[in-house]
């Protein structure tokens, strides 16, 4: 691209942000003749998804439609602004084709975001949760993510999403880093405990860092889990980010005691009054040594949530995703680097967030060596992993691939406390993938 | 405690300015200086451009708490504007790159934009003139005073009477009147 035109067109599209706070009904067409403009016409630049929303803000009955405005009306403008910039300009538009360009030339994947821990601590002990258990710390040091984030820039990723432990144990660096790399997106997920008054007051004031806070039900079932008082303390963090019209989500891992609960009406209501802008739904992963696999959700559970993540998306506004079940929309499996990989706070590089087996670190190997490295690879010359994006998972759904990919690569257990083997990971999925296969055709062939 | 921080990290940059330009300063040299690490630098700046921004304002801000500005004319507000850029010399000028030459730009005009307007509205002439061309006429005062003083700033700040002033004074005297006159809807 035209660097000059690039520059003129960003000019632009200042501009036409400006007049989004003023009427954003009109001006949000307007500001899609900018960001048409700025795409261009190749056909690596999103023309289906741009016309897509084109379609969507064209049509003020469309539940997305509302859902636009909704965030529109209820976000701090400047926020507004820096996230259209990073996430939907910088991670997105403008440099996929440079991640296109670097896909072909090195033959592996390029992701477009990366996850990672800043540290394994955490200030909450939950029940069934590793991280209470660590007593040994971990932490990418300050030098560590700045150099992770400045490799990744170079490689077109501007989008940056911490897990943990708790991230925000570490606040102090986070905001550092987002005024550091004030180009970039950072999410976090979060049990939102430790935001208080000062640390949202700089999240206002940097606007790049998106939370998406852990809850999972109402108050018994969050205090029971991870002590008392804890809901209380959620809700108010929730307030302080409200107050300050700062945008947020929330995450939730489905298992088949919870399911129930936080899929229900009555929940997700409870949800767009809290304030989130989105909700991210996890499917229970039978990970560690410790896992029960009979929390995983039933064949029957699980079209369940796909049917009402999808009603959801159709009448409430909020924006619901269900990792697990919404692979059609990015062909199957997007881990391995191929839209995303994931750095421990030991700095190993897991080619899921679920799944710990690597043969790189980040203190010894740079992001393109690691992207090229012997798991990736089988996961970039393996993906899609099966051709229905409703088995999308090389654990979970097809567990012979994930045995075959560790045993021809060589890669080791990251688990820093119990390190588990992938036979013994993979075989707690055999039966699981097995119920599940019927009904991931029928709905497939349903949906086709 | 905060602030505080950010005034020594800002002390720091101004005492390297003395002896370089911007280009040769580094986030580590300044962490250096003040005994900060590289994160700390992190939590209270993006960059060492937003540093200038914010220690240029900081000393403006300090300059206008310190001096009495009650009862001052146009003329002497204008006069005390380029006393205090030229106490600013040598953080103006090993500061000063392509890079920031915008912040220089906005930063001037902002100063000299609400003094300009002053003296234009207490001209009898005004009564009549529309308000797009009352602004085009502060618009015009301010961008020519403006440039001045980048050519002061390029030259290297040499003393005061190297800016003109006194010579733009004059000019707006003789022609400020004639301008508004011109502009009135007969």
């Amino acid at each position: 691209m035209n660097s000059v035109s690039s520059k003129v067109v960003q000019f632009g599209l200042g501009k036409a942000l400006n007049y989004i706070e003023k009427d954003p009904e009109k001006n949000l067409l307007n500001l899609m003749d900018w960001v048409d403009r700025l795409a261009g016409t190749q056909e690596n630049s999103f023309p289906v998804q741009r016309a897509a929303f084109r379609r969507v803000i064209n049509n003020p009955d469309d539940n997305m439609y509302k859902l636009i405005m909704r965030v529109l009306k209820e976000t701090d403008t400047n926020v507004m602004k820096k996230v259209f910039q990073n996430f939907f300009l910088n991670a997105a538009i403008v440099s996929w084709p440079r991640q296109e360009e670097l896909r072909k030339k090195y033959n592996c994947n390029i992701p477009w975001a990366i996850l990672l821990d800043p540290t394994s601590a955490c200030n909450l002990h939950c029940t069934g949760c590793w991280a209470a258990e660590y007593g040994n710390r971990l932490n990418l040091s300050f030098d560590d993510i700045d150099s992770i984030i400045t490799q990744g820039k170079e490689l077109g990723i501007y989008m940056y999403i911490y897990t943990g432990g708790e991230p925000l144990v570490r606040k102090k660096d986070i905001i550092a880093l987002c005024r550091k790399h004030n180009d970039c997106i950072f999410l976090t997920f979060t049990n939102s405990t430790l935001i208080d008054d000062e640390f949202a007051d700089q999240m206002l004031e940097v606007g790049n860092l998106i939370p998406a806070i852990s809850v999972e039900g109402f108050e018994e079932a969050t205090d029971g889990r991870r002590g008392k008082g804890v809901f209380e303390k959620v809700q108010k963090s929730m307030h302080l980010l409200k107050e300050r019209h700062l945008p947020f989500g929330i995450s939730c891992c489905y298992t088949s005691q919870n399911l129930q609960s936080i899929s229900s009406d009555e929940y997700f209501d409870q949800m767009i009054e809290w304030g989130a802008d989105f909700v991210w739904y996890f499917h229970y992963m039978p990970v560690g040594n410790d896992a029960v696999p009979e929390l995983m959700p039933t064949p029957e559970q699980r079209e369940y949530m796909y049917h009402k993540i999808r009603e959801v998306r159709a009448t409430k506004p909020i924006f619901a995703m269900d990792f697990q079940n919404d692979g059609e929309y990015v062909g199957g499996c997007i881990a391995g680097g191929r839209r995303y990989f994931h750095i421990n706070a030991n700095g190993d590089c897991d080619p899921c967030v679920f799944i710990h087996y690597s043969n790189t670190n980040i203190h010894e190997n740079t992001l393109l060596e690691v992207l090229q490295s012997p798991i990736f690879q089988a996961y970039h010359d393996g993906q899609p992993f099966n051709d229905n994006h409703l088995q999308p998972c090389p654990m979970l759904e097809n567990p012979q691939k994930l045995r075959e990919m560790v045993k021809k690569t060589g890669a080791h257990s990251t688990d820093m406390q119990s390190p588990e083997s992938a036979d013994h990971l993979c075989d707690k999925c055999e039966q699981y993938a097995k119920n599940w296969a019927p009904s991931a055709q029928k709905l497939w062939k349903a949906s086709k | 405690m905060k602030q505080r921080t950010k005034m020594a990290i800002s002390r720091a940059f101004v005492e390297l300015l003395q002896s370089r330009t911007i280009d040769k300063i580094t986030v580590k040299d300044i962490a250096e200086k003040c005994d900060i690490n590289r994160q700390t630098f992190y939590y209270h700046f993006a960059d060492i451009y937003e540093l200038m921004e914010w220690t240029i304002n900081y000393n403006l801000e300090k300059y206008i708490s310190e001096k009495d500005f009650n009862g001052l004319n146009w003329k002497e507000e204008l006069w005390s504007l380029i006393e205090f850029l030229r106490m600013q010399r040598k953080l103006l000028i090993n500061a000063y790159d392509a890079k920031n030459r915008i912040y220089y730009e906005q930063f001037v005009r902002e100063q000299i934009a609400p003094i300009v307007k002053i003296k234009v509205y207490d001209c009898e002439e005004i009564e009549d003139v529309p308000e797009d061309k009352i602004e085009f006429v502060e618009n015009v005062y301010t961008r020519v005073l403006t440039n001045l003083f980048f050519d002061w700033l390029e030259d290297g700040m040499p003393d005061e009477s190297k800016i003109h002033l006194e010579d733009y004074f004059t000019l707006i005297e003789g022609s400020l009147s004639t301008a508004l006159q011109n502009f009135q809807i007969k």
